[in-house]
């Protein structure tokens, strides 16, 4: 067991009861304050990393992806539904009802099986009984016999109901599937504008001393007009920076130095960027 | 005389400083100076005129426009404006100085410039090439547009999917709804119509798979982080259904599952029906992404979290680590820890 510094108490182990078919590794994660929290890892898992290492690995995730999907939602149209055409392929519906009822009839066999086995025995109970002339216990037997009886109708008649529904359920269909060839590539566009836009955003911040998200980019920046100008040795873009608040323009200027930092060049040209108050 | 002063002017090279002044800033002095500078003879009335035509209105009388062209030595003969014989052509003047005064968008045009200096599109419209190099011996009937595209369409045509959502523009048709500033970001504009055609293009050559090596890091890192992002889709037609809505029906859609690597870098996508649950297609996905990024070790949320998964990931030499739900616990006590 290991105390991590703000107090949380890291274990790892396998299950306190024997379980032979479980290849799971755990690691039990104890906080001060909050709920346990029990991470589980294959063999390979707990060869590569330490135990220790299990929690933040998997905290990660949130960053990495949940709050990816949702700036991709924001700005790179990862919601949007591209192309119509649809397939037609198995209907899968159907194959989950047929599962099912298969499932059930074997059940339903299963039990009328089981029913009948005890019937016969409480018949043979009853005829014992029967024959060596008792009393109480024969009258005991017959009454039981009677409800086993019951049990086996109402099995048979379970088992007839599932046969009847796996008749009607009728031959296999087909039903359209969208065709996701132009998602997948509008989606492997916005994955690829995003990877971009985060290797632009470590260039912009390896200029700068200032951390500026890239929510901050998009709006101060991208998002802004301006004007360009051309000249033999160099090319100039303005930036309108009219109705800015002053904190947003300090940023935005900052930004923009960030630019003339990075050597941008176009037509062999050095770009420089520059705040503009232009009218609207 | 005209040609002579014209010629010097352009000998000696080049736009003039412009420094911001009082009354006009640099923007505005370059502007004036472009439109000199493609017709010197034009009367100081006529160019004001056009400078009011333009995005970006300047407010200076003509006495003050005259100064100017007496500076940069621009400033015409006295008489009647005409047709001067041999002046300078526009081309050479537009190769001194252009000015765009008014520009949308402009951190994207910053964006793609450094795009360009990266060449952040070469692998892509390699890729492209090679699919379509690929389709063409296989399918020797087809003859569409995409086929003989020019390497130059390729990359632009990819350029307007792919600078879209920047320009807000999410869905196709909004290209002929919205204004956008395509022409100055890549030299020309498109219609819906073109991009949907080459989307439906790409479609027919499969570009999605020659497309995917695009997103892999040159270095591949030990973990990979897979999760499920499912969109609702409204259709008539009967369909297989997946996604709840918050009105409670149950909707047609699509399901991306989405791997990024340890850096964030996203680095796989697939799609598949909404009806299918993550466990049920998590394995093939996983033994793809291993293949395609070499990394072996997978990260996913409790979509996964069962027995079966864990023995099924161990079978084919996947490691998955995930987290078990509180109900299958009663705390540290349940485990030998140590």
């Amino acid at each position: 067991m290991e105390t991590l510094e703000d107090g949380t108490r890291v274990s790892s182990g396998p299950w306190k009861e024997v379980r032979t078919d479980d290849p799971r590794h755990f690691v039990i994660v104890q906080p001060a304050e909050s709920k346990t929290l029990v991470y589980w890892g294959t063999p390979k898992v707990k060869d590569a990393l330490e135990a220790k290492e299990w929690p933040g690995v998997y905290r990660a995730r949130n960053e990495i992806q949940e709050h990816r999907f949702k700036d991709m939602i924001d700005h790179g149209a990862l919601e949007i539904n591209y192309g119509r055409q649809k397939i037609l392929g198995a209907d899968r519906h159907h194959q989950r009802k047929q599962v099912h009822l298969d499932q059930s009839l074997e059940t339903a066999h299963k039990r009328v099986d089981k029913k009948a086995e005890a019937l016969k025995a409480q018949q043979d109970k009853v005829a014992e009984s029967e024959a060596k002339g008792h009393g109480k216990r024969l009258e005991q037997r017959t009454r039981t016999l009677l409800t086993l009886e019951q049990a086996f109708k109402e099995a048979k008649a379970q088992q007839a109901q599932c046969s009847e529904h796996a008749s009607t359920l009728g031959p296999a269909g087909q039903r359209a599937d969208r065709d996701f060839r132009k998602q997948t590539i509008m989606t492997i566009r916005t994955l690829l504008l995003e990877n971009l836009l985060r290797a632009f955003m470590g260039a912009l911040a390896a200029t700068q001393h200032t951390k500026v998200s890239l929510q901050q980019v998009l709006s101060l920046l991208f998002e802004r007009s301006g004007s360009r100008m051309e000249t033999p040795s160099q090319v100039l873009y303005w930036v309108n920076s009219a109705g800015l608040s002053l904190a947003n323009r300090r940023l935005l200027s900052e930004v923009a130095q960030g630019f003339c930092a990075m050597g941008l060049q176009e037509k062999g040209k050095p770009v420089y960027v520059r705040l503009k108050d232009m009218p609207p | 005389m005209q040609l002579a002063l014209s010629q010097r002017n352009l000998d000696e090279g080049a736009s003039p400083a412009f420094c911001a002044g009082r009354k006009l800033g640099e923007v505005e002095q370059a502007l004036l100076w472009s439109l000199l500078h493609e017709d010197p003879s034009s009367p100081s009335r006529v160019l004001l005129d056009k400078v009011a035509h333009t995005q970006l209105p300047i407010a200076v009388s003509i006495r003050h426009l005259n100064r100017w062209r007496a500076t940069w030595g621009l400033n015409r003969g006295q008489g009647r404006p005409h047709q001067a014989e041999g002046h300078r052509p526009v081309a050479s003047g537009a190769e001194v100085v252009r000015v765009t005064p008014h520009l949308s968008f402009v951190g994207v045009h910053l964006f793609a410039h450094w795009l360009d200096q990266q060449g952040a599109f070469g692998p892509v419209v390699a890729q492209l090439q090679q699919a379509i190099e690929a389709y063409k011996p296989t399918h020797p009937d087809d003859d569409f547009a995409l086929l003989h595209h020019r390497e130059q369409t390729l990359r632009r045509r990819f350029q307007a999917l792919f600078f879209a959502p920047l320009l807000g523009i999410e869905t196709l048709t909004a290209f002929d709804t919205h204004e956008h500033p395509l022409p100055t970001l890549l030299g020309q504009g498109y219609h819906s119509a073109t991009l949907s055609q080459f989307l439906g293009q790409l479609e027919r050559i499969n570009a999605a798979e020659a497309l995917m090596p695009v997103l892999l890091p040159s270095r591949s890192g030990q973990v990979t982080y897979v999760d499920g992002h499912m969109i609702a889709y409204w259709s008539r037609l009967p369909m297989h259904k997946g996604k709840i809505t918050m009105l409670g029906r149950i909707m047609a859609g699509s399901q991306a599952v989405i791997a990024h690597d340890e850096t964030g870098q996203a680095v796989f996508v697939a799609y598949d029906a909404p009806d299918l649950h993550l466990s049920q297609i998590i394995l093939f996905y996983c033994q793809q992404v291993a293949e395609a990024t070499g990394s072996a070790l997978f990260v996913i949320d409790r979509a996964v979290n069962s027995v079966a998964l864990a023995e099924a990931f161990d079978e084919q030499g996947l490691g998955l680590l995930c987290m078990l739900d509180d109900n299958e616990h009663a705390g540290v006590e349940s485990f030998e820890a140590t």
